[in-house]
């Protein structure tokens, strides 16, 4: 009885942590995992990287970042840099998370890189990552397509986005102005046809270009963001497999 | 033309047209408002309210990015007209959007603070509950 | 298994490590976890004095965690209520609370805490013979409103605010040139539009100065007494 209470003291802590992050109770799981490095009942490494981990499935990429960080500072291995990568791409640090992957060998640290490239514009380069991991790059229009057909056609880029009724109210608003403009030019008044181009027709325009840009961002944003959950679960299972965690 | 707005609005008090657009950061204003669930009598505010949702709906979908402030001026108008009443709420509208303007950056950290919109980006905090 | 390896865990954890895991979170800044390892400690514990210490450091957290409504419940668990500790953290709650008028009843002890709370309603000429004068700028509003009805947006530049003033001024200025047109040539339809968004605008850059000209004497106001309590050190107060 005595050698069992005597076992249940050393390995308690650590046993319960698990046990609440295994249930997915990561709240309380950073609290006993801080407890048992508190009280020194475990491995350092282990328990920082356990608190990143659970503060990474928490959604808090900030706190992840100053564990991880820690971790990284100790032991300095591929495992916590893809970690700390992986948070600053969360936080959208872009360059400091291409700058934390280097020149990455292995598929994971690849496809971060692709997506950091992404998110941060770097279309191109993206793409080019991509193409190496045999993903299919996002099928969108081009930049300069879409604004060119803009300038021409204001609210067709929209229309090529899919987005019907914004490109045709687009279209509609911007031509009523236009319209308003050459009325007030006709009709010799200059300063409503000075005030109409500037509170009307330059805002429609304008604003037909940067809805259309908004939109295609958008579009990409949705397709780095499921690369960003297959990368969040590879990564997590590689952990845990390192880690030992059963 | 002028028969066609008026049916537009008609649309827009039965709410056929439009979605309650209701960011994130207006709807943390909002709640800090008085009286949040109050029901508005008076039929002129009515219209106004329903212009401000019809121009919501419309102009503002279509044109770009031109207010410097968060809540946006219509969000600003419609939430002073609800909840200060018909003339002051008017009166700050007005006030609001000659104060729209490049130059309002100069007060931040003294009438203003900053806000990060996640979807607009930073932008000069004036909520209506402010006045 | 889960609940009989908490109860192990429990008894042969003693307070002294319960509390220095406290303190240690507390330091880290992670006060919400903190405040549950303190209550753990507090439950553990059976001297009176003790407890007391460890209610104030809970509701100071709460206070950190702008918790106030928390921090108000766990106040009462103090048990000697008689101190002027459990006074001054009473009174500070009412005060963080903006509740300034409570926050005196327990501040009595101390005129510096009194004066700090009319300070704060704006009571200046009661917070005087304490803490001294308060000097700062003002401007009239009235007189701003007046000045913007005879000239739009020079209310708002006689309040320091240039850049809306003159704003007001070119918005203002083409609508009446606006109105002023379109009577001179006769079209009814525009005349009356632009009378409307004139008017609107027009009493707007009024009531703006007006507000322009109260907004600077708050401004002025709020600096002055935090340059106040900083001078006095009442910020070490504040949790």
């Amino acid at each position: 009885m005595a050698i069992f209470t005597l076992i249940l003291i050393f390995i308690s802590p650590l046993t319960l942590a698990d046990s609440l992050f295994k249930e997915g109770d990561y709240f309380n799981a950073i609290t006993e995992y801080k407890r048992a490095l508190f009280l020194g009942s475990i491995d350092s490494i282990y328990g920082l990287s356990m608190i990143g981990l659970s503060y990474e499935f928490r959604q808090k990429p900030d706190f992840a970042l100053k564990y991880w960080g820690e971790v990284n500072y100790l032991k300095n291995d591929k495992l916590s840099s893809l970690h700390v990568a992986y948070n600053l791409l969360r936080l959208e640090r872009y360059r400091e998370c291409m700058l934390t992957l280097g020149s990455p060998v292995d598929t994971l640290a690849k496809k971060m890189k692709a997506l950091a490239l992404g998110l941060q514009g770097e279309e191109n380069k993206a793409e080019r990552e991509l193409k190496f991991l045999n993903v299919e790059p996002p099928q969108i229009p081009s930049k300069k397509f879409l604004i060119a057909s803009s300038l021409i056609l204001p609210g067709s880029g929209l229309i090529i986005l899919g987005e019907y009724k914004r490109g045709l109210m687009t279209a509609a608003f911007t031509g009523a102005s236009a319209y308003l403009v050459a009325y007030f030019l006709k009709k010799k008044r200059y300063t409503e046809a000075l005030l109409s181009f500037n509170v009307f027709f330059l805002r429609f325009y304008m604003g037909n270009i940067q809805n259309t840009l908004k939109m295609r961002r958008n579009r990409i944003k949705k397709f780095y963001l499921k690369l960003e959950r297959e990368i969040e679960a590879q990564l997590a299972h590689k952990t845990l497999e390192e880690l030992g965690f059963k | 033309m002028i028969l066609s707005f008026v049916f537009l609005i008609f649309l827009e008090t039965r709410g056929v047209l439009s979605k309650e657009i209701d960011l994130p950061q207006v709807l943390s204003t909002r709640a800090n408002l008085k009286s949040a669930e109050q029901k508005v009598e008076n039929p002129f505010q009515n219209l106004l309210l329903s212009m401000i949702k019809l121009y919501q709906n419309s102009f503002s979908l279509v044109q770009s990015e031109v207010c410097n402030f968060t809540p946006s001026c219509s969000h600003f108008g419609y939430d002073a007209i609800k909840y200060h009443g018909l003339i002051k709420g008017l009166l700050l509208t007005s006030d609001r959007l000659q104060r729209c303007h490049s130059g309002a950056w100069k007060y931040i950290n003294k009438y203003y603070t900053l806000k990060i919109d996640s979807l607009r980006g930073p932008k000069l905090y004036d909520p209506a509950e402010r006045y | 298994m889960q609940f009989l390896l908490v109860v192990v865990f429990s008894i042969f954890t003693n307070t002294a490590d319960m509390l220095g895991f406290a303190r240690a979170l507390e330091k880290e800044g992670d006060y919400y976890r903190a405040v549950l390892e303190y209550k753990r400690v507090f439950y553990n514990l059976e001297n009176s004095m003790e407890r007391d210490s460890i209610v104030y450091r809970i509701v100071k957290l709460y206070e950190k965690l702008n918790d106030l409504e928390d921090a108000e419940k766990y106040l009462e668990k103090v048990r000697n209520k008689n101190t002027q500790r459990y006074a001054f953290e009473k009174g500070l709650l009412y005060f963080l609370w903006g509740r300034y008028s409570l926050a005196r009843n327990y501040w009595m002890f101390s005129d510096t805490l009194v004066a700090w709370t009319y300070l704060k309603e704006g009571k200046i000429y009661r917070a005087k013979n304490v803490i001294g004068p308060l000097v700062y700028p003002t401007k009239s509003p009235l007189l701003a409103a007046l000045f913007s009805t005879f000239i739009p947006g020079a209310g708002k530049i006689y309040a320091g605010r240039a850049s809306d003033g003159l704003y007001s001024m070119l918005v203002n200025g083409v609508l009446g040139y606006l109105v002023y047109n379109s009577y001179k040539h006769g079209r009814k339809i525009s005349f009356y539009l632009y009378s409307t968004a004139f008017l609107f605008m027009y009493t707007g850059n009024v009531y703006g100065s007006y507000l322009a000209a109260k907004q600077f004497n708050d401004y002025n106001l709020r600096l002055a007494i935090s340059e106040k309590e900083l001078k006095l050190g009442l910020w070490r107060y504040l949790p």
